[in-house]
C-alpha cells in the first residue's frame, strides 16, 4: 500500500518539476526576447537622434548663421553618442533595460561608431572655428559645408539602419525559436501527462485486483472457520454416540471395532478442523504443564501409524508448560507428513528429545523420517499457508504448525539428510508469560 | 463409576445435547438440559447443579454472558465451556479470572470430560 503511495508521489513530483522547468525555460527565453526587442528600439533611436542633430544644425545656421555651443544640435549630438555607447555596453537608460551587445554585431556597431566619430568631428568643427558666439552681432558669413555634414549624417543613419536591421532579424529568429520551444514543451507535457495517467491507472488496477484477492481470502477464511465450527457439533454427537454404543454393546468384538473406527474417523476430522481453526482464528491459549512423552503418545494414537512404518519415541521425557491440545496438533501434523512422505515403502520415523542443561534453554524435539528429501527450492516455502505438493490436503498443516510454535514463542525448522523437522519448545514455566506471548502473536 | 453429580448441559444443538446427556446418564449422573442462555440461568437457579457444561455460541444470550450471570448468582459455580473456538484469548482470560473451571473442545473426549467433572464439580 505505502509502496503504491510512494510510486504515485514520485510520478506527481516528477511532473511538478517538469512543469516548473518548462515555465522557467519559457520565462528565460521570453526575457531574452524582450531584451533583444529593446535593443532594436535603442538602435532605431539612432536614426531619430541623427535627424534631430541635422535639423537643429540647419536651424541654428539659418537663424544665427552659426552653431550655438550648448545649443540643440550639440545636445542632440551628445544624446546620439550616449545612445550608441549604451547600445554596446547595455544597462538601463530612461527606464529601458538592455543586455550588452552580442559579439556577432560588433562589426556593424564599429562601423556606426567610426562614422559617428567622423560626423561628430565635422559638427564640432563648425563650433570651434573661432567665430562670434554670443549671437548678438550679425552673423559673419561662414563657409560651412552643410551638404558635407548632411551626407556624413546620412551615411551614419544608413550604417545604423544596417545594425538595426540585423538586430531585428535576430529578434525574429528568437521569437520563432520561442514559439517552437513552447510547442515542444507543450507536447512533452501532454505526453508525460498521458504516461502518468496510464501509470496511475495501472497501479490502481493492480491494487484493486490485490484487494479483491485479499477480500476473497478473508471471506474464505471466515467461511472456513464457520464451517469448521459448525462441523464440531455433529462430530461431537457422533463421538458421544459411538462411545455410548461401544459401552452398551453385548457383541463387543464387532460393535467395538465399528465404534473404534467411528471414533478414529471423528478424531481425524476434528484434527483437520483444528488445523484450519488454529490458522484462521485466534483460539484461546490454554496452558498446562505436560509430559512430552504423553503428548507424543496421544498424537500417535490420533494418526494411526501404518504397519509398514515403525515409529520410535524418545526414551527420555521432560515437562513443558504449553497448550497441549495445540502442541499435539503440531506433533500429529509432523507425523502425518512423515507417513505421507514415506508412502507405501517400508520406513521409519524417529523422534528425538534433547534437553539443554542450561537454564531457560528450549526443549528440542526432532522428527526424522526415511522419506524422500524436501526439494531445495521448496524448503523455504513449505511453511507458507496454502503451499502443498500433495494431491490432497489444504496446505495448512505446516503453516498452522508454525503459527502454533510462534504462539508458544518457539520455532519450527526443516532440514534434509535425513528429512528432519526440528521444534524448539520453550519450557514456559509461567502461564502468564505464555498467555501474553500468544496475545502478541494473535 | 464416578460419584453421581447433578450436571446442567447447555447447548443449542439438540443432537449434541441429547448424546452428551445419554453418555453422562450412563455414567450415573443426573443431567439437566437447557437449549439457550436464558433457560440455563433459570435452571441453574432452580436446580443448583454441581457443574455446568456451557456452549459458547448460542442464539440470544451467548455462553459468555450466561457464564457471567451464573457466576454473579453463585460465585462458587463450576462452569466448563464446551466450544474452544468461539471464544477469544482476552475473553478466555477474563473468564479465567472469574473462576471459569475449564474449557473442552468439541468433539469432547469423554476421558477429559470425566476428569473435568471429577476435578471441578461441587463435592
Amino acid at each position: 500500500m505505502s509502496k503504491i503511495k510512494h510510486k504515485i508521489a514520485a510520478i506527481v513530483t516528477a511532473q511538478i518539476i517538469l512543469i516548473i522547468a518548462s515555465f522557467l525555460t519559457i520565462v528565460y527565453f521570453e526575457s531574452q526576447a524582450y531584451h533583444a526587442g529593446n535593443i532594436v528600439n535603442v538602435a532605431g533611436k539612432n536614426r531619430a537622434l541623427a535627424t534631430t542633430v541635422h535639423a537643429e544644425l540647419v536651424y541654428e545656421i539659418l537663424h544665427y548663421g552659426q552653431l550655438q555651443d550648448g545649443g540643440g544640435a550639440m545636445s542632440a549630438l551628445g544624446d546620439l553618442e550616449d545612445n550608441i555607447l549604451f547600445l554596446k555596453e547595455g544597462g538601463t537608460m530612461h527606464g529601458i533595460e538592455i543586455s550588452p551587445l552580442s559579439q556577432q554585431f560588433h562589426v556593424e556597431w564599429d562601423a556606426v561608431w567610426g562614422k559617428f566619430g567622423q560626423y561628430e568631428g565635422m559638427v564640432t568643427g563648425v563650433v570651434s572655428d573661432g567665430s562670434v558666439r554670443d549671437g548678438s552681432g550679425p552673423a559673419a558669413p561662414l563657409e560651412i559645408d552643410v551638404d558635407g555634414i548632411k551626407r556624413t549624417g546620412d551615411e551614419l543613419v544608413a550604417l545604423s539602419d544596417v545594425l538595426t536591421d540585423r538586430l531585428g532579424r535576430d529578434v525574429d529568429a528568437h521569437s520563432t525559436n520561442l514559439i517552437l520551444l513552447q510547442a515542444i514543451l507543450g507536447i512533452v507535457n501532454v505526453i508525460v501527462h498521458i504516461f502518468m495517467i496510464i501509470l496511475i491507472w495501472r497501479i490502481l488496477n493492480k491494487h484493486a485486483e490485490q484487494r479483491i484477492r485479499m477480500e476473497k481470502f478473508a471471506t474464505m477464511g471466515k467461511f472456513a472457520a464457520m464451517m469448521a465450527h459448525n462441523m464440531k457439533n455433529p462430530l461431537g454427537t457422533i463421538l458421544n454416540s459411538a462411545t455410548l454404543i461401544r459401552r452398551r454393546s453385548d457383541d463387543a468384538d464387532t460393535v467395538g471395532l465399528a465404534s473404534d473406527k467411528i471414533e478414529r474417523a471423528v478424531r481425524h476430522m476434528s484434527h483437520q478442523i483444528d488445523g484450519v481453526m488454529n490458522y484462521v482464528r485466534d483460539v484461546p491459549f490454554v496452558t498446562t504443564t505436560e509430559s512430552v512423552q504423553k503428548m507424543l503418545r496421544r498424537s500417535l494414537d490420533l494418526v494411526s501409524v501404518p504397519e509398514h512404518i515403525s515409529a520410535s519415541l524418545p526414551e527420555n521425557d521432560t515437562l513443558v508448560t504449553c497448550d497441549s491440545g495445540k502442541m499435539e496438533i503440531v506433533f500429529a501434523n509432523l507425523l502425518l507428513n512423515a507417513i505421507q512422505a514415506i508412502g507405501n515403502d517400508r520406513g521409519h520415523i524417529t523422534i528425538r528429545l534433547t534437553e539443554d542443561a542450561e537454564d531457560g534453554a528450549p526443549v528440542i524435539l526432532e522428527f526424522e523420517n526415511s522419506g524422500p528429501a524436501i526439494p531445495e527450492k521448496d524448503i523455504h516455502s513449505i511453511f507458507e499457508p496454502l503451499f502443498t505438493t500433495k494431491m490432497s490436503g489444504a496446505g495448512l498443516g505446516l503453516a498452522s504448525c508454525r503459527s502454533v510454535m510462534g504462539q508458544h514463542g518457539g520455532s519450527i525448522t526443516a532440514g534434509n539428510d535425513p528429512v528432519r523437522f526440528t521444534l524448539r519448545i520453550p519450557r514456559g514455566t509461567e502461564e502468564s508469560k505464555t498467555a501474553e506471548r500468544s496475545d502478541r502473536d494473535a | 463409576m464416578p460419584d453421581p453429580k447433578k450436571i446442567l448441559i447447555v447447548d443449542d444443538d439438540y443432537g449434541f445435547l441429547e448424546s452428551l446427556q445419554l453418555l453422562l446418564m450412563d455414567d450415573g449422573h443426573e443431567t439437566i438440559p437447557a437449549s439457550n442462555g436464558k433457560e440455563a440461568i433459570k435452571k441453574y437457579i432452580e436446580f443448583e447443579p454441581d457443574i455446568v457444561l456451557l456452549d459458547i455460541r448460542m442464539p440470544g444470550i451467548g455462553g459468555y454472558e450466561t457464564f457471567l450471570h451464573i457466576i454473579e448468582h453463585d460465585p462458587n459455580a463450576r462452569v466448563v465451556f464446551t466450544s474452544a473456538y468461539a471464544i477469544g484469548n482476552a475473553q478466555y482470560r477474563e473468564a479465567k479470572n472469574k473462576r471459569l473451571s475449564g474449557i473442552l473442545s468439541k468433539p469432547i473426549e469423554f476421558a477429559n470430560l470425566r476428569r473435568m467433572i471429577t476435578t471441578h464439580a461441587k463435592k
